[in-house]
């Protein structure tokens, strides 16, 4: 079916194109879901969030831009809003021992791995750190989007990177 | 370690990551949809009936208000009578008043809070069991995950120095490992580091082209994001609120002329200020646009100012007027113009004796009017901060249920009797400004004056009378 149809389609509330539309959608969206959740089970709930939203917004979609990029906003926007509300954040160690040789060993960490250790992140430092080194966002964006000045988001972005290479480390001697 | 390596390692790994998320997840999404079609069916349907029964229930209640509050009732003409009596009267009347709205808030408060207990009441055990099926997910998922990590641990190294190359060959070696190792596995993790292996689909290069043009996109659309994740908020907006307030409603005339007899046109009229109270029932169209309806009890009275008023046994049914319809204790009284009177004097010959014999009083005539008040309007939000503020424009129909011509002199009060020329329904046009104020999610304040303009309140000719009230309605809002 041509994607106008379906958006058309969906619009009208054929449950054949809803399920159509999911099946094109869900493994990018799921993806996107999985880099701002904590674990793959909030992650599937904030994907069942958002398809409803986008269900229900659909026919608010007014064809401008690409349609991918659309059903993207409305799902990082459902997950941020989820989160973004929570102070809940871990204390962090500062004392991260420095590898020379990290890249070399880095090679090594396997993406769920990568996954597993982003979703174990407090929420704002996992926000930040995707909404800025995975998805592109600048600090002023991401501190309008979270509701934080720019001088938070930039060191929840610190805080975040100290963690994760303190992650990373620690599994290549484990590994060694 | 450089943040560029950390972040590089990071965006290479995720370049165009997809995940089939678990069937499941479709089955639930269907199911919430049917749900949402469900609701959507079944909430008005619910929620007329419920508001035709408060409204009713509302009716009911002020009908026995009415009863008890006698304005309609007869009383003596108290020409010659004693200062401490009629003063008694009048003091009686208004604890009646406020004793009414009172109660009535506290009825209004009883209805928005049944209506909140329903709701509570379903959401939380599904939320709940929905809590406890996560946790379990959960362990479940981690538990998964740290034994991929050790299966992974056992795959030989790559060495190909194409990290591309190398992330695919891993990719393959952790589905493969992920195959062989499962079936020593137990079958509930089997299948839970399934789904953790699944995550990987990594398809490079053709990946990379669909991310970095999702990337675009997130850019170009940035502020429009907002939008949408203002828009996105609204979707859990309740769509429906509940309004109760109360308000001092001022009335009176544009114009000079007189609903009750043409002699009284000229006559100066005083406004009065009297209470309203009642609910709304308001429905958001979108995020700036409401549409409202409800029930007020609105008391609206004037007085006619400069009246002479006499009781006589000579008075003849020439004397009275014909709007009104006189009570049995007030066919006696004469009631007439300051102005008039003393054009009739000097008109007719010998009057001037019987007029001096008169014990006349000179006060002023008091036109009050209850009616029922049936809004339909519209609300168009301008600021919608903490502070709101909406213009609202529309018609109210207004049921008379209650009238009353009475003259006052020296702080004595007596019932001439109803004016028959009041149409027992009429039309009015609103037309204001709404001030409001969050006090959570769900409930608000709010500040409105209206100005309402009434339309055809009297039948036939009242002159150049033209009424108008001006109320401030204060109010607390339950959104639901």
């Amino acid at each position: 079916m041509h994607l106008e149809e379906l958006i058309s389609q969906c619009q009208k509330g054929h449950r054949a194109a809803q399920e159509a539309l999911y099946k094109e959608y869900s493994p990018v969206l799921f993806g996107l879901c999985l880099k701002y959740s904590p674990n793959r089970t909030e992650a599937e709930d904030n994907l069942h969030d958002s398809f409803m939203t986008i269900f229900e917004k659909i026919d608010q979609y007014g064809y401008k831009g690409s349609f991918e990029g659309w059903l993207k906003r409305i799902t990082v926007n459902t997950v941020l809003q989820k989160y973004r509300k929570s102070n809940h954040l871990k204390v962090i160690h500062d004392n991260i021992p420095e590898s020379e040789d990290w890249t070399a060993e880095a090679e090594q960490v396997s993406l769920s791995q990568l996954l597993g250790y982003i979703q174990e992140l407090p929420h704002k430092y996992r926000l930040t750190f995707s909404l800025y080194v995975l998805d592109g966002y600048s600090h002023q964006e991401i501190s309008e989007l979270l509701g934080t000045s720019t001088g938070t988001s930039k060191s929840n972005l610190a805080r975040a990177r100290m963690i994760l290479k303190e992650k990373i480390v620690k599994n290549n001697i484990n590994i060694a | 370690m450089e943040d560029k390596d950390l972040d590089k390692l990071f965006q290479d790994k995720f370049e165009g990551l997809q995940a089939p998320p678990d069937p499941a997840v479709w089955d639930r999404i269907s199911s919430s949809l049917d749900q949402k079609k469900k609701k959507k069916r079944v909430v008005p349907i619910w929620l007329w009936p419920a508001g035709v029964a408060a409204v009713l229930m509302l009716s009911l209640w002020m009908g026995g208000v009415f009863n008890a509050d006698p304005i309609d009732q007869s009383l003596p003409v108290y020409v010659n009578e004693d200062k401490e009596e009629s003063t008694g009267i009048l003091n009686e009347e208004t604890p009646g008043i406020t004793g009414v709205a009172d109660s009535h808030n506290e009825g209004s408060q009883g209805d928005t809070s049944n209506n909140q207990s329903p709701s509570g009441l379903t959401s939380s055990p599904a939320s709940g069991a929905q809590e406890q099926k996560a946790l379990a997910r959960s362990t479940s998922w981690s538990n998964a995950q740290n034994k991929a990590v050790v299966e992974r641990s056992n795959v030989p190294k790559a060495t190909s120095t194409d990290g591309r190359a190398t992330r695919l060959k891993e990719a393959l070696e952790d589905q493969k490992s992920a195959v062989t190792t499962n079936p020593t596995k137990e079958k509930a993790d089997s299948n839970s580091s399934q789904q953790t292996n699944a995550v990987v689909s990594a398809e490079s290069t053709k990946e990379k082209e669909e991310t970095t043009t999702g990337k675009k996109d997130l850019f170009d659309v940035i502020k429009e994001q907002e939008a949408v994740a203002e828009l996105s908020g609204e979707t859990e907006a309740k769509k429906w609120s509940l309004n109760a307030s109360v308000a001092p409603v001022y009335y009176n005339t544009l114009g000079k002329g007189s609903p009750i007899h043409s002699n009284f046109a000229a006559n100066d009229k005083s406004g009065e200020i009297n209470m309203s109270y009642g609910m709304n029932l308001a429905y958001s169209v979108n995020k700036r646009l409401k549409i409202r309806t409800g029930m007020h009890r609105v008391d609206l009275g004037y007085s006619t100012d400069d009246i002479i008023f006499s009781s006589s046994l000579s008075a003849s049914t020439n004397d009275m007027i014909e709007n009104i319809d006189y009570g049995d204790n007030a066919v006696n009284l004469v009631v007439s113009s300051s102005a008039s009177v003393a054009g009739d004097l000097s008109a007719v010959d010998g009057s001037s004796d019987i007029v001096a014999e008169t014990p006349d009083q000179s006060g002023q005539m008091r036109q009050q009017l209850r009616y029922l008040e049936f809004p339909l309007e519209m609300q168009y939000r301008f600021i919608d901060k903490k502070f709101s503020l909406d213009v609202i424009g529309g018609v109210s129909s207004l049921v008379l249920i209650d009238n009353q011509v009475s003259l006052s002199a020296e702080g004595r009060v007596t019932t001439m009797g109803e004016a028959n020329n009041v149409n027992p329904l009429n039309f009015s046009t609103n037309l204001g400004l709404g001030l409001g104020y969050q006090l959570g999610d769900q409930w608000s304040l709010s500040v409105e004056p209206l100005f309402k303009y009434q339309l055809n309140t009297f039948e036939g000719d009242a002159g150049n009378f033209q009424p108008y009230s001006f109320g401030v309605y204060s109010g607390v809002n339950f959104r639901f």
